[in-house]
């Protein structure tokens, strides 16, 4: 500074506790100091000031990141919308019968696998999600009302230069014996914005995190949970809601299409009639359902599922005044529409009681089917599920539906598969 | 893999998403991890009577960057002041926009509940009273002690002579001793924590 000369005493001293006053220029600063109380007075209350307002700087939203990614780096380009436009209609459109219902869905799958990015938004706003940064927003203060939420974060996310700024002022504070007075980084709030998705601390997390912040000194409130990785990724919750989706994307159709998921089902049981008959020998299509399912919700989901099982038919039948008992082993093939009802998480386990329910058609008849059992989620993007289920196939002794008599087989059955998010 | 980035500087960080190459999206995000809490606080402080434009605000401001980064025409010297002086225009631009409320002196009128508290109070009221300061010195409070940047970082992100930072510093500092003075007086007499 050129102009140094011309500044007075307080000025240098603002400079001085700024730690921009020249070296030169400190000498003649603390012989004033020394010999006048009012400049000590000012000094102190600058000083006040300043280790008051140290570490008060805000956290940026977690959610905020995603949508600046995406608008920046990850911007879809018109191709890849029009890509994805296509596939979407692809996959509604080409249901005439299960394999062309099937070609769509892969047809579909593909396109959102190798073309569409939308994903790693999802991806990235998930890691976001897992910081456990004390996100204290004061000027949201007034608008929203105070709640507790907790974030989970992995310890090899541990490094954003807030955080360690905050150490670094932590281990200073410590070895100084100078308390920082921080009220923000102590306080409750943690949620960012009113458009966070706030999840409720449990009392013992809610009891530790107010043992954290009734402490004087300016600590890092960090509870680093290794029992779970996945225990605050709810599978359903990270494509369906629709908070979530706004966020994420910009226009309707990339909406729509995250909120989608695939589902794989192989399933075994007996049918009622149980007869000593052979299955089909299909390998591989049989007892085995495939599903594409939009989440309506955080809980429950609607989608097409098509399915190849096998059940036993016995059935009566006359036959030039003859009554003969016709006994069948059927590979159904069914198209139904299903409806999913996820309950919420078990705890923290990662599991999700499901119920779900299947209303379609074959070829000789309607099928009904019902089911419960118990998601375990993966992951954000992966959840194997295990379940019981009944089911009802319907038809009729000559095959179609005037002058004949309906007969029904049950099928008691256990399944395991999978879901996938989009 | 943000790890692999957190021993490039900004120069070279601006490089790497200016020449559009493969780590080009995670050099952008290693950047708007380094300043998005500096912009975050810059934009919420100077809009703080509005509060609802601050995430569009800051969203444009990183848009903004990254179309400067990729047009690749301005030589960044300072990101983080770079970053400041697009928020800064994106603010004044709201700013003159709309009608703000400005918050009244009068307002600050918090009493010391308990000795516990006094240094979470004393915070409160520090920031109610920066609230309450004229912009032009507001936003150097803003950026000097609560994002602790420099005065040259100032100078370059407010695009004026660094001496006229330092007088503005000082008159803003004045300005809060004046508001503040009976609070502090009452808390370092009383508690003598923040000069340890």
């Amino acid at each position: 500074m050129n102009d140094n000369n011309n500044m007075t005493c307080s000025e240098k001293l603002n400079c001085f506790v700024d730690g921009e006053l020249p070296p030169e220029e400190s000498g003649d600063l603390f012989y004033e100091l020394a010999g006048s109380p009012e400049l000590q007075e000012e000094l102190r209350q600058l000083i006040a000031i300043k280790n008051t307002l140290k570490n008060s700087i805000l956290t940026a939203p977690l959610d905020l990141k995603a949508d600046v990614l995406k608008r920046t780096v990850y911007k879809e380009t018109n191709y890849q919308k029009l890509a994805n436009a296509v596939a979407l209609l692809v996959s509604f459109f080409m249901t005439k019968s299960s394999l062309t219902y099937i070609g769509g869905s892969v047809v579909a799958l593909i396109a959102f696998g190798l073309i569409s990015d939308s994903h790693n938004i999802d991806t990235l706003k998930n890691k976001d999600q897992s910081y456990n940064t004390n996100v204290t927003n004061p000027i949201y203060k007034n608008n929203i009302p105070e709640v507790n939420s907790k974030e989970i974060r992995d310890e090899h996310l541990l490094i954003d230069n807030q955080s360690i700024n905050n150490r670094k002022n932590n281990i200073l504070s410590q070895n100084n014996d100078v308390s920082v007075l921080n009220s923000r980084e102590r306080s409750k709030l943690f949620a960012a914005s009113k458009d966070d998705d706030v999840k409720p601390v449990k009392n013992t997390e809610e009891q530790q995190y107010n043992s954290l912040n009734n402490e004087d000194n300016n600590k890092i409130v960090n509870v680093i949970d290794f029992s779970n990785p996945y225990k605050n990724i709810y599978f359903n919750n990270e494509f369906p809601t629709k908070k979530n989706t706004a966020i994420m994307f910009n226009n309707a159709y990339s909406r729509l299409l995250n909120n989608f998921s695939f589902s794989l089902k192989k399933f075994d049981g007996t049918s009622y009639p149980n007869l000593d008959l052979n299955n089909s020998n299909e390998t591989i299509f049989n007892n085995i359902s495939i599903g594409l399912n939009y989440n309506l919700d955080h809980n429950q989901s609607i989608g097409l599922a098509v399915g190849f099982e096998n059940y036993q038919m016995s059935f009566d039948k006359i036959e030039n005044d003859i009554l003969y008992n016709y006994q069948q082993s059927y590979n159904a093939q069914w198209l139904a529409v299903q409806y999913n009802y996820t309950m919420d998480m078990l705890g923290e386990s990662g599991l999700r009681p499901n119920f779900n329910s299947v209303l379609g058609t074959t070829n000789i008849g309607p099928i009904v089917k019902l089911g419960a059992g118990l998601t375990y989620v993966a992951n954000d993007y992966f959840a194997v599920t295990a379940g019981l289920e009944a089911g009802w196939l319907f038809y009729t002794n000559n095959g179609t539906m005037s002058n004949s008599k309906w007969f029904t087989t049950n099928k008691l059955s256990y399944n395991i598969g999978f879901n996938i998010g989009l | 893999m943000k790890k692999s980035f957190i021993n490039i500087d900004d120069v070279g960080l601006t490089k790497i998403v200016r020449e559009g190459k493969k780590d080009s999206s995670q050099a952008f995000e290693a950047l708007y991890d380094r300043y998005a809490n500096n912009v975050f606080t810059y934009c919420s402080k100077v809009l703080a009577s509005n509060p609802l434009l601050v995430k569009d605000v800051f969203q444009d401001t990183f848009s903004k960057f990254y179309e400067v980064l990729k047009n690749g025409k301005n030589e960044i010297l300072s990101v983080n002041a770079y970053l400041i002086r697009i928020a800064r225009n994106l603010c004044l631009n709201e700013m003159g926009r709309r009608s703000f409320n400005t918050i009244s002196i009068d307002k600050i009128d918090i009493s010391f509940n308990d000795n516990s508290s006094e240094s979470k109070e004393l915070s409160e009221i520090i920031n109610l009273a920066i609230d309450t300061l004229p912009d032009e010195f507001k936003e150097v409070i803003v950026m000097k002690e609560l994002m602790d940047m420099s005065y040259p970082e100032i100078a370059e992100a407010l695009d004026i002579e660094q001496s006229l930072i330092r007088v503005r510093v000082y008159r803003a500092k004045q300005k809060l001793r004046k508001i503040l003075e009976p609070y502090l007086k009452d808390f370092y007499y009383t508690d003598n924590k923040i000069l340890g």
